[in-house]
């Protein structure tokens, strides 16, 4: 008389015929750590391309206000304009890192 | 190295610290997705998936359940994910149509634990991964409850009642072998 009990068990706990291959945790570091690259480039990306919106909406604003006559007075204003957009960069990065994540953490 | 140990060192960029993560658990990915897909390829793939994800979700573990456990939760949620976007799922448990082979064959007992293997994959997704997790990964009814978010009562359920059909079917089966000798 067969025991159908340990049958059924015995077949639940056989292993699938399914073997990642050797070098499958080479792929996923490979995969990871490019995708990691992507996404630092888009990130680096977008914080060149706020700075020079930022530095931009500066000189706009300075060179409405004011009335540059000559280059040399329109060169005075230009650190001016990347010291107010380097600010505004550096806090809203601040915010990023310091409150936003941790929010995000703690919502997750 | 202990687990803590293991993950702060991936988190800490350490590839062959990631790499020991994998190995670690690439045989428990395997099962809940070798459950899922059929195809070689597409199995890969969704590990790597899975993978990919636990490694991204890898900061926000901080060790309230065992490491295999939140691992096996991302691999569960990744495949009946994936049977679902690829409507793998269409029956429920009872109406579906097991494919029964040739009854004229005489089968040792190995082979109808095989059989049985054949059986479990026509089963919905939801009873082969609990089935997987309690037989073949050796989880506990409460681990399976954190696993699938399932009440303890409907894995219990699912356990029993996908044990007994596929021992009904398989004694059938050894029945109808008995009666054509």
């Amino acid at each position: 008389m067969k025991d159908f009990d340990k049958i059924v068990e015995d077949g639940l706990k056989m292993e699938t015929n399914f073997k990642l291959g050797l070098d499958f945790k080479d792929k996923v570091v490979k995969l990871i750590r490019r995708r990691e690259r992507i996404s630092q480039r888009k990130f680096y990306f977008l914080i060149a391309l706020g700075m020079v919106a930022i530095v931009g909406s500066g000189l706009a604003v300075v060179l409405y206000f004011t009335d540059i006559q000559s280059f040399e007075s329109f060169k005075q204003i230009v650190p001016l304009a990347v010291l107010i957009g380097s600010m505004v960069a550096g806090i809203q990065y601040l915010d990023k890192k310091l409150v936003k994540d941790k929010m995000f953490k703690q919502l997750a | 190295m202990d687990e803590k140990q293991l993950v702060a060192s991936v988190l800490s960029g350490d590839d062959g610290a990631l790499r020991i993560l994998i190995g670690k658990y690439e045989r428990l990915v395997g099962h809940m997705v070798a459950r899922v897909i059929t195809d070689n390829m597409d199995r890969e793939e969704l590990c790597q998936d899975v993978f990919v994800k636990i490694y991204e979700k890898l900061d926000t573990f901080h060790f309230d359940s065992k490491l295999s456990t939140w691992i096996a939760t991302i691999a569960f949620r990744t495949a009946v994910n994936f049977a679902k976007k690829k409507r793998l799922d269409q029956v429920d448990f009872d109406s579906v149509e097991f494919q029964i082979p040739d009854s004229s064959k005489s089968y040792e007992d190995e082979d109808l634990s095989r059989f049985v293997v054949k059986l479990v994959d026509q089963l919905p997704t939801s009873y082969k991964l609990v089935l997987t997790l309690f037989y073949l990964d050796g989880f506990s009814y409460p681990e399976i409850v954190d696993i699938t978010g399932m009440p303890e009562g409907t894995v219990k359920n699912y356990l029993h009642r996908a044990k007994n059909k596929l021992k009904v079917i398989i004694e059938e089966h050894a029945r109808k072998e008995v009666e054509l000798v």
